[in-house]
């Protein structure tokens, strides 16, 4: 029991990356109908923003996110403008394969600068000690960094007119757009919004893992697990299906096999993809 | 019309085959040449590429199916010939023979993935690739710590030459079947799907008639590569590096043209070797391939024997290419770019 409450407990941190990833792929397929393999680089490129704050200026973790911030602003500007607003109108698999090269170039910016062997800030095993299960300190800060980030999102996307511009936008396109909704902004709102989630997810991982050029496009996949379970561009069901995935994952790779823990995994995506396309979540971008 | 552009998209001719058959022939040499050592890896590498990249582009290509699964069919071809090669004495055809059956019989599970379209349909073929890798890293022999096998000595060169002349035949292959009723339904249902599917032009049939051409022939290069390469693991076989770099190439070349994969190849192959690295290169290499990568998507869509073929055209037209504007719309562009 120890050990199955210790295997929930650990996996939180990835449930929590996986959701706020997952979340910014649902967003961006969302608005602009792109599949973007780049994400998870968006992530690997802030998390050595945040290395670069802790080790190279030592500014301590928590702060280093407040260098992440326009890093993450300056991707998402650089992405939109450069990238997806002259792709609008070409073919969606033309786009997929242009975030492909989008991800391989950033990989090797990171690598030219940083080099490809891992690195790492110094990390702290403090831990409390909940009836026998160690709950990490760090623990506490992911999930109030995710939740804050998700409560930010959820407000904006509920409480803001960008948010409604966003919703409408997803759900009728051509209908926001006769609306007088501006489609140029709404996207750009929204692309720039899911790379700043993304750099959540970036300074979360500097905390737990060694980052290598590659780290990202490996946690890519797992991102859009989340968000197929969910559907793809749809916002509702994302907590509910990163919470089943990230669990089964460890539990599966706990008591069974890691290889077969992986395989459960994109096994779920292959049955949500062949049974229920739309995923399992029946609201678009609402709360 | 010129010879180029007939090689591109005429009609069946004496010349185009001729001149297809004088290629294939020239890239099956390449197999009989006497290349040292360093020289030799790089023209196998190339040659495993082109090969990849040419099965990835019968399906993807031309038939505009995006697959991110040519890692399961290059690795089920590899595994068969790995396992055949340790367990049975037969001769090396047989056992390529076995490696494009394995191909086709991982191809048939990926005939699943029809189901779903566009994104949809390469999301599932990254999935099942990735379900796929682990299984075999769970129950197939060897397990995650794979299996070895002696068929060549080191110094061989039996397997450059196989895949060479296996480079040589799919591009005979890709020739022929693209002039064939096929062939013609899979330029159809790239172009427009449904417009294919009211004229009568049964899309399931060509999509999975592309994948078993497709699956057989990446089956074929992953059993060259496995050989050559004497042991086999599941991270080997299954690697991102087998359903990434046969696409990007592809584009990088030009999709659905005959040459586009190789040059391609070439290509990607030549970036990576001059900044050493991984199969990508070093990060120099990575910038490199991702900037032209988002150079051809962006701006010039028909790849770059695309482009070498329109300055062909605009030369041998009389017209200065440089004073001429390009006159494709945006609409046409998406038709033209997996041409």
């Amino acid at each position: 029991m120890e050990v199955f409450a210790q295997t929930i407990v650990l996996s939180l941190t990835y449930v929590t990356i996986y959701l706020l990833l997952g979340t910014s792929v649902s967003l961006i397929f969302g608005i602009m109908g792109v599949l973007n393999f780049a994400q998870g680089d968006f992530m690997t490129v802030t998390a050595y923003v945040s290395y670069l704050g802790v080790v190279t200026l030592g500014v301590g973790w928590l702060l280093s996110g407040i260098l992440i911030l326009p890093a993450a602003v300056v991707v998402g500007v650089l992405f939109y403008a450069l990238i997806l607003r002259p792709m609008r109108n070409h073919d969606p698999e033309l786009v997929l394969v242009a975030t492909f090269g989008v991800g391989i170039l950033l990989q090797g910016v990171v690598q030219v600068i940083w080099g490809g062997n891992p690195v790492g800030i110094s990390r702290s095993n403090a831990a409390w000690v909940v009836a026998g299960v160690q709950v990490p300190h760090s623990l506490a800060a992911d999930l109030a960094l995710a939740g804050g980030a998700l409560l930010i999102l959820l407000w904006v996307l509920n409480r803001t007119r960008y948010g409604r511009e966003i919703r409408a936008t997803s759900q009728d396109r051509i209908g926001a757009a006769l609306t007088g909704v501006n489609a140029g902004r709404v996207e750009f709102v929204s692309v720039v919004l899911a790379v700043v989630l993304t750099g959540v997810a970036g300074l979360m991982l500097t905390q737990h893992q060694l980052l290598t050029p590659q780290v990202g496009a490996d946690l890519v996949l797992k991102a859009f697990a989340v968000s197929i379970l969910a559907g793809l561009g749809r916002l509702g069901g994302l907590v509910p299906a990163a919470l089943v995935l990230g669990f089964s994952e460890a539990l599966v790779g706990t008591y069974v096999s890691e290889s077969i823990a992986q395989a459960a995994v994109f096994g779920a995506v292959v049955l949500t993809l062949l049974v229920r396309p739309e995923g399992f979540s029946s609201v678009r971008l609402r709360s | 019309m010129n010879a180029a552009r007939k090689l591109l998209d005429s009609r069946p001719s004496r010349r185009s085959f001729a001149i297809c058959a004088l290629g294939s022939l020239l890239i099956g040499a390449l197999g009989l040449v006497p290349w040292g050592y360093e020289s030799s890896q790089f023209v196998f590498e190339v040659l495993i590429l082109a090969g990849v990249a040419v099965s990835w582009n019968v399906l993807g290509g031309f038939a505009g199916q995006l697959s991110l699964g040519h890692a399961a069919l290059f690795g089920a071809g590899a595994y068969f010939a790995g396992t055949l090669a340790r367990t049975q004495q037969v001769a090396v055809p047989l056992l390529l023979l076995g490696a494009m059956v394995g191909g086709v019989l991982v191809g048939c599970i990926f005939a699943l993935c029809f189901r779903a379209r566009g994104a949809y349909f390469a999301i599932l073929t990254l999935a099942l690739t990735a379900v796929l890798h682990q299984i075999v890293a769970e129950y197939a022999p060897g397990k995650n710590d794979g299996i070895s096998f002696d068929v060549f000595s080191a110094t061989s060169t039996a397997p450059l030459k196989y895949a060479a002349g296996g480079v040589g035949l799919s591009v005979l292959i890709c020739w022929a079947v693209t002039r064939s009723r096929l062939g013609m339904a899979w330029r159809a249902i790239r172009i427009d799907v449904d417009a294919a599917r009211a004229l009568g032009v049964g899309d399931l049939a060509a999509r999975i008639g592309a994948l078993m051409v497709s699956s057989a022939l990446a089956g074929f290069f992953g059993g060259v590569y496995a050989l050559n390469l004497g042991y086999l693991d599941p991270p080997t076989a299954f690697a991102p590096t087998w359903l990434l770099i046969p696409l990007l190439a592809t584009v990088l070349g030009g999709a659905g043209t005959l040459v586009g994969p190789l040059v391609g190849a070439l290509l990607w192959t030549s970036i990576a070797h001059a900044f050493p690295g991984t199969w990508f290169g070093g990060g120099t290499a990575y910038i490199l391939e991702g900037a032209l990568l988002i150079l051809i998507t962006l701006a010039v869509k028909q790849g770059v024997w695309g482009v070498v073929v329109q300055l062909w055209n605009r030369l041998t037209d009389g017209s200065r290419w440089w004073t001429a504007r390009r006159r494709a719309s945006s609409s046409d562009v998406s038709h033209e770019a997996l041409r």
